[in-house]
């Protein structure tokens, strides 16, 4: 029956099983780049030992060639952003994220914004709904990849350009996922991780993937610093501003954020955990949010001065801020199931950590290349020839990561451009189709021109069936839109086939009715589109022959009416029975005509 | 003397306007969108019966809010619920009714598009579809039925249709309307009716202000009627909400919008033609009008509220606007019931009452002191069928 609100469970079997085998594949696809990387390495050392035995030598140069270290404060941003990474791959892996990541996480964080980025977070959400097996394995090989291509290429292009990857894919995740941040919701607030955790990210992204030099000197170090006790300050006077609900104790705004939070999914002892401390800013919601705001001032002060011991305690008190709200409030952000990242404290204090850094540990100069490593960098030749061990090591490892990267990335951009969602969508929702070979119940009915239609007129054809309501609100009108777009996906082949549906209304179901609704889906200029209705008692028959059950609904209810289709081979006998409800929402438009068309096709073949 | 030169506005306001712009820009964005227009409840009476169009069910739910007609029983508060199936009616209804006849229009809701008809000869015992070519807006008076057919309004077009309601046609468009040269250049179009006399009448909104649009068809094309509305609503700017003839004078629910807010007021044409406007009723700030019922002789019964408060005001032909008690907690929409209920005088008014599928129905006491409940009804409602 249209709209009885049968929902796809996040942990849909169908779905999970798709969601494993997936990975499984893309595994094999990543052992197989490993193992070329392999190959490549023997390859490259082959060539270069060749080149020593051209040159007289019988081994390759034990003295390691000396060159500048990579400067500590990047060191620590490739390390530590590069692990964070990796962690949030490895969070992609749970089960719950193909079907629960949209509704469960995307769209919440998006609820409070304004319609323009609910708007633009949907159309990414949409993606991610229609293919939610790709969408979901990408963002692990993207995640993993990412990560492990900062922590292998430590200096060099290959890893600057590690960093402006992860600048790409993390302003993505900030804007379609995070919902940039919820910057643009009216209740932003440090405590709950604006302005987004990736954006820290995407910061870092940027500083890797700036030239090494500019770590030489303490000035990148301080802009870091100060621009964190900006970001600071200016989060202690929105924390401070009247009207926003945070100066309440109970029914307060951060209250009613922690005790939601208590709620999620989550081990019991953190959620009692958060709970309390709900209840305590219940009833002390004043001072704690004076002491955020103070908090918050003094230690973005700290920063601002540039002073070392004042920045290290800025930072020393931060850092227990930090973690006391990333226990207390953000509740470690990744439990639950559906948790992707750590949430905004980490990557936060490892930034700021990083620009203190930046301006204490300053690289040392340079040193000259000496003895046989020094010829050898110095000889021409091909770079591979030229190269070192660890030089080989390293670009090799880029090389496979970013191939990681693309093997979830190129699956997805295929997802992407392809218009009809996933067909296991449908098939989880509503079953396999029904495989059936027995000859088509006849029917005699007047198509939306006035013509005599029957299912001997239609011989010849491949018929895909359904019965719709033209007076319906929700599920008939998708359902037709199925059935057009599947049309349109068989291209040439739609010549024989022909889409038929009987009236499934027994009030509504005059021709001006059929012509109307015709109209309305854009389906009056379709040659092999039907539409019949007839006498009640011929329509009757006809839902009977197919089990098709009708009934009107009182008090303003839609006519209810099963939600079948049949698909019957050009011999009129029935192929497949199909169960076309779109579900509760609009994410399955377009997998039930990608399985239709799937399914037209078998009957094509026979 | 001369007056000083002016001077430009500087860097330094140019800087703060860039930042005010900037500012309300972003404010702009965090708005939030404002919502769909709601149809308004409401009831309407003739001298064969009441009908009252009211919602039920979750009422925050768009989709699980069903709209039920009742049809009130003369010479008593009973009503009984009269909705005609075949359609979910989750987008509102607007009811119009002409002796036993009564025409029901579907407004579109969700995927759906176009409003189908439902029309019953028998005073809502039995219901027929009936196809209209449009979809009706969600106003109370968009449709209306007569000996001579029937109207009903399509965006921004009045189509009449003969007694069997089998084809429409069109009868006149807001253009066409404005080509008459009425000063109150037409905004848009707000509700149809049948005059005494069976002609077509056509109720517009004013752009220019102190005016009020009501034209009325005839062998010489569309006459617009000279109403202008007293001294300091002169500059306001007006929309006709209901429009309703046949039981008593023709009368028109007017809102008028100025800069000291909005206020509403009625309209009775007498025998002659000629028209006279009650006293304008203040809108309070913060409150809407969220029920209109238009009553045998000319009464017209509004309810106020605000997220506080609700009020209930009567007024009839002639004299001033009368304030009710305050009606009932949950009260959606009333009706008047001056015809049904007789004993009650000029203050007979019932009041609606919903709580997800029950109904209860108030009537005021002879005396107009309070409300007292003299139904509950239990309206199955199938939660979930509409997505």
């Amino acid at each position: 029956m249209p709209g009885m609100g049968r929902a796809l469970q996040t942990g849909n079997s169908l779905i999970v099983s798709n969601f494993h085998s997936t990975l499984l594949h893309q595994l094999l696809l990543v052992l197989l780049i490993g193992a070329l990387c392999v190959i490549g390495f023997n390859v490259v050392r082959t060539l270069q030992y060749r080149r020593l035995k051209a040159h007289g030598q019988d081994a390759f140069p034990t003295t390691p060639r000396v060159t500048s270290e990579e400067p500590m404060a990047r060191r620590v941003l490739r390390i530590g952003f590069g692990s964070l990474w990796i962690l949030d791959g490895l969070l992609q892996l749970q089960s719950g994220m193909p079907l629960g990541l949209p509704s469960g996480v995307i769209q919440p964080a998006a609820a409070t914004s304004p319609g323009w980025v609910q708007h633009l977070v949907n159309s990414g959400v949409t993606i991610w709904s229609d293919h939610p097996i790709e969408a979901a394995a990408a963002t692990v090989w993207i995640q993993l990849g990412l990560g492990i291509w900062l922590l292998v290429a430590p200096r060099g292009r290959w890893s600057r350009l590690g960093g402006l990857a992860g600048v790409g894919w993390g302003l993505l995740v900030w804007a379609f996922g995070e919902a940039f941040g919820g910057i643009f919701a009216p209740g932003l607030t440090w405590l709950f991780g604006a302005p987004g955790a990736v954006l820290f990210y995407c910061v870092a992204g940027v500083l890797i993937a700036l030239p090494e030099r500019a770590f030489a000197t303490p000035r990148l170090g301080r802009i870091v610093l100060a621009c964190g006790g900006v970001f600071l300050i200016g989060m202690a006077v929105l924390q401070a501003w009247p009207g926003r609900g945070y100066w309440q104790g109970r029914n307060g705004t951060l209250t009613a954020m922690v005790q939601a939070m208590s709620k999620t999914p989550q081990p019991g002892l953190l959620s009692s955990w958060v709970s309390s401390f709900g209840s305590f800013v219940g009833a002390h919601g004043w001072g704690v949010n004076l002491f955020v705001v103070v908090a918050l001032a003094v230690t973005g002060t700290l920063l601002l001065t540039g002073r070392r011991p004042f920045t290290l305690i800025g930072l020393g008190a931060l850092a227990l801020l930090c973690l006391a709200d990333w226990a207390l409030v953000e509740d470690f952000g990744f439990f639950g199931g559906l948790g992707t990242d750590p949430n905004s404290m980490l990557p936060m204090l490892l930034l700021l950590g990083s620009g203190y850094v930046a301006t204490v540990r300053l690289p040392a100069e340079a040193a000259e290349p000496q003895g046989a490593a020094a010829t050898a960098t110095t000889t021409p030749g091909p770079w591979w020839e030229r190269a070192t061990l660890s030089d080989v090591l390293r670009s090799l490892a880029a090389v496979a990561a970013l191939a990681v990267v693309l093997v979830g990335t190129a699956p997805m951009a295929e997802a992407a451009v392809d218009r009809n969602a996933d067909p296991i969508l449908t098939e989880a929702l509503d079953g396999t189709p029904n495989a059936i070979d027995a000859p088509a119940p006849p029917f005699v009915l007047t198509d939306q021109h006035g013509r005599t239609v029957s299912l001997q007129s239609l011989r010849g054809h491949v018929i895909a069936l359904t019965f719709l309501d033209p007076v319906c609100t929700t599920d008939c009108p998708l359902i037709a839109q199925e059935f057009r777009q599947a049309d349109e996906s068989l291209g040439g082949q739609s010549h024989e086939v022909d889409f038929v549906a009987v009236v499934a209304n027994p009030i509504y179901r005059a021709a001006s009715f059929t012509n109307a609704f015709d109209r309305q889906e854009g389906l009056t200029g379709l040659p092999n589109w039907y539409y019949l209705t007839g006498s009640l008692t011929a329509l009757r028959r006809v839902w009977d022959s197919y089990g098709i059950e009708v009934a009107t609904v009182a008090n303003g209810g839609m006519v209810a009416h099963s939600d079948l289709a049949f698909v019957i081979d050009g011999h009129g006998r029935e192929r497949d029975a199909l169960i076309d409800d779109p579900g509760p929402t609009q994410v399955f438009a377009s997998s039930f005509s990608a399985l239709l068309e799937s399914r037209i096709d078998q009957a094509l073949a026979t | 003397v001369s007056a000083p030169p002016e001077e430009g506005p500087g860097p330094r306001h140019g800087v703060a306007a860039c930042a005010v712009a900037l500012l309300l820009f972003f404010l702009s964005l965090s708005a939030p969108a404002s919502a769909a227009p709601a149809p308004l409840p409401g009831g309407t009476e003739s001298v064969t019966g009441a009908w009252a169009v009211v919602p039920m069910g979750q009422l925050s739910e768009p989709a699980n809010t069903f709209w039920q007609l009742l049809k009130g029983h003369p010479g008593s508060s009973a009503w009984s619920v009269a909705t005609p199936e075949g359609v979910a009616d989750n987008g509102g209804l607007v009811a119009a009714s002409s002796g036993a006849e009564v025409v029901v229009g579907f407004l579109p809701s969700q995927l759906l598009r176009y409003s189908p008809l439902s029309v019953s000869e028998d005073g809502g015992t039995t219901w027929n579809p009936a196809y209209l070519p449009g979809a009706l807006a969600a106003r109370p008076d968009v449709l209306t039925v007569g000996p001579s057919g029937a109207l009903a309004i399509v965006g921004t077009t009045v189509l009449q249709a003969a007694p069997s309601l089998r084809t429409w046609s069109r009868l006149v468009s807001l253009a066409g309307l404005r080509a008459t040269g009425s000063r109150c250049a037409p905004g848009a179009l707000d509700a149809v009716a049948f005059a005494s006399s069976g002609a077509p009448m056509v109720a517009t909104s004013c752009l220019h202000g102190g005016w009020v649009g009501l034209f009325t068809h005839s062998s010489a094309g569309w006459t617009p009627a000279s109403v202008v509305l007293p001294g300091r609503l002169r500059l306001a700017t007006t929309s006709v909400l209901t429009l309703s003839a046949g039981a008593g004078p023709t009368t028109a629910l007017v809102v008028a919008r100025s800069a000291r807010g909005n206020e509403v007021l009625a309209l009775w044409e007498s025998a002659s033609g000629a028209w006279s406007a009650s006293a304008p009723l203040p809108i309070p700030s913060g409150s809407s009008l969220r029920s209109a019922a238009a009553g045998s002789g000319g009464a017209m019964t509004v309810l106020v509220a605000s997220t506080r408060a609700k009020s209930v005001y009567q007024v009839l032909p002639g004299g001033p606007w009368a304030r009710f008690p305050s009606p009932p907690a949950g009260t959606v929409a009333i009706a008047s019931t001056l015809l049904s209920s007789p004993t009650f005088g000029s203050i007979a008014a019932d009041a609606f009452v919903v709580d997800g599928a029950e109904l209860r129905v108030f009537a005021l006491t002879p005396a107009g002191s309070k409300w007292v409940v003299v139904q509950t009804t239990q309206v199955p409602l199938a939660y979930g069928s509409s997505g």
